[in-house]
């Protein structure tokens, strides 16, 4: 008897359950980059972006980049009772959420958006090259395939003995700009002009060095958030160490990254004086001397260090680029002929309010996505 | 008559899993932790081992993390000096920690002050509550969390 009530209790929750479930309001947003139709969203597709979902929401930015933006100018809100929005995008980059039932919340306002339309930053037809790009092109280079889930392209033709890579961490395109202006940077200013180039999202370290190593953006190699740090994809120097290659990366005092298929050293603060730079630059100028290996990668942490914590444009980060502007020219000093050099940075910097670090990174914003890419060969 | 043997199977399952809960015996975990370098003699210890040893513990220790809020935590596990001495690490300047998942992190000698290898995390095994971070763990608690080391597999000593 008992059994009978709780079975039919059970099956009228469930109905219950289910009515109400279908009653969930319906919501759909039309998305639009630079005037043309990007995306349309509903809960199925506020569904595929879960993983990304904070208590406040899926970033909006997170959509706008499936979407296919890439540096985002601003933003208009345009919602159902005809109420119009606007904001530059930097000042709500970190602060537009979409929630399940349709909501944005844009600093804490609720808005009930009908479409969403984005405009790019006017830099972004000006870009040049790729983050993505950079396997590829070395690949080539040296004759190797690229990585198989390679999307990038070759940003220069020709064959070269070996290839350097060398990685500037948060060294963006405006602060390199701004650098050459203030004349921080004798060395990287005698080369020829950057590469204006766009990195992956979100701009962070371990997710750039996976589309750095892949040449694919994070969709397909699925490091799209902190915490991973590493891919069972094939990256560059996989394919250089089946091609009987060597491959060896000078690190500072952590790896970000796995770096499978090379041998790595890492650069510890051994002296003392509470910098790696000195350090990597000392290893790197070693291993130079006995030898350059087919491909070698050295990352230069201190930029992006002092960055956040001073801020970019501080004394103490200005010190820090002309150091690494010096220990550039050293590195290229020592290089063997026949050498492809590419430069580059995998993100900027912005400076940051009320935020315990002055300098951040993480947004489709001008000063984190843009960097330069400088590509040299050693005659 | 099958309700009451249901019952028995089910109170009598149920005082395993308790006895076995309240055992505090370690878990079979497969892994093993080398120390390696500049030492007269490397190791490699099992978790079994290195459960089986003088167990120290930090009581709140403040973790310092490179995104979100701190934290304070515990820890238990083996004395880092314990096991430096057993390989017969002398002076050195920095160690290279290794991890499972490919990161590594070289870090000085006077950040190692009370290091251990933790084994449990706020008194639970950490093979247990949170398997993606251990089952072992460097904790260093004068430094930022980026040097808390998990998945830990070798130490490298740096002369």
């Amino acid at each position: 008897m008992k059994a009978r009530v709780f079975g039919r209790l059970g099956l009228l929750l469930f109905l219950l359950g289910a009515v109400l479930g279908g009653c969930a309001p319906r919501w759909e947003i039309q998305v639009a980059l630079d005037g043309r139709e990007a995306a349309v969203l509903d809960r199925e597709v506020w569904k595929s972006f879960q993983t990304f979902a904070q208590p406040e929401g899926v970033p909006l930015e997170q959509i706008l980049y499936a979407s296919g933006a890439r540096v985002v100018e601003s933003v208009e809100i345009y919602e159902s009772g005809g109420r119009q929005r606007a904001w530059e995008w930097p000042e709500i980059a970190g602060s537009a959420w979409l929630r399940e039932d349709g909501t944005l919340a844009v600093h804490q306002e609720a808005l009930q958006p009908d479409s969403i339309r984005a405009v790019s930053s006017p830099l972004i037809d000006q870009v040049e090259g790729e983050l993505i790009d950079i396997a590829p092109t070395a690949a080539g280079a040296l004759g190797i395939p690229a990585p198989d889930i390679a999307a990038g392209r070759i940003l220069h033709e020709g064959r070269a003995d070996r290839v350097l890579l060398l990685f500037l961490d948060g060294f963006g395109y405006l602060r390199y700009q701004e650098a050459e202006e203030a004349g921080l940077i004798p060395v990287l200013s005698e080369l020829d002009p950057p590469l204006l180039g766009v990195t992956t999202y979100p701009p962070i370290t371990t997710v750039s060095t996976a589309s750095l190593l892949t040449g694919a953006p994070p969709p397909i190699h699925g490091v799209e958030t902190r915490g991973i740090r590493k891919t069972e994809h094939e990256t560059l120097l996989d394919t250089a160490a089946a091609a009987g290659l060597e491959a060896a990366a000078v690190e500072g005092e952590a790896l970000a990254f796995q770096l499978r298929g090379a041998a790595f050293q890492l650069s510890g603060d051994r002296d003392g004086d509470g910098g790696t730079d000195d350090n990597v630059l000392s290893n790197a100028l070693e291993l130079l001397s006995g030898g350059m290996p087919d491909l070698l990668l050295v990352h230069f942490h201190g930029i992006d260090d002092l960055g956040h914590q001073y801020g970019p444009g501080a004394p103490e980060e200005q010190a820090k680029i002309q150091e690494i502007d010096r220990a550039v020219g050293e590195i290229l000093g020592a290089l063997p002929p026949e050498t492809l050099v590419m430069i580059f940075a995998d993100h900027g910097m912005h400076r940051e309010a009320g935020s315990d670090r002055v300098g951040n990174h993480r947004h489709l914003i001008e000063r984190d996505m843009l960097i330069p890419i400088w590509i040299e060969t050693v005659p | 008559m099958n309700w009451k043997r249901s019952v028995f199977l089910l109170l009598g399952a149920s005082l395993l899993l308790a006895l076995a809960a309240c055992s505090g015996g370690a878990p079979q975990v497969d892994w093993e932790v080398s120390i390696t370098g500049d030492v007269d003699n490397p190791q490699t210890y099992t978790f079994k081992e290195l459960a089986g040893m003088e167990q120290v513990e930090l009581n709140e220790v403040m973790m310092e993390k490179s995104t979100g809020e701190d934290e304070v935590t515990s820890w238990s596990g083996v004395s880092l000096d314990v096991l430096l001495e057993e390989a017969g690490a002398g002076d050195f300047s920095t160690l290279t920690a290794l991890a499972a998942d490919g990161y590594a992190i070289e870090v000085s000698a006077d950040e190692l002050e009370g290091a251990i290898i933790a084994l449990k995390d706020s008194g639970e095994w950490i093979a247990e509550v949170d398997s993606d971070k251990g089952p072992v763990r460097l904790v260093t608690p004068e430094t930022p969390a980026n040097r808390w080391v998990f998945q830990l597999t070798e130490i490298q000593v740096n002369q």
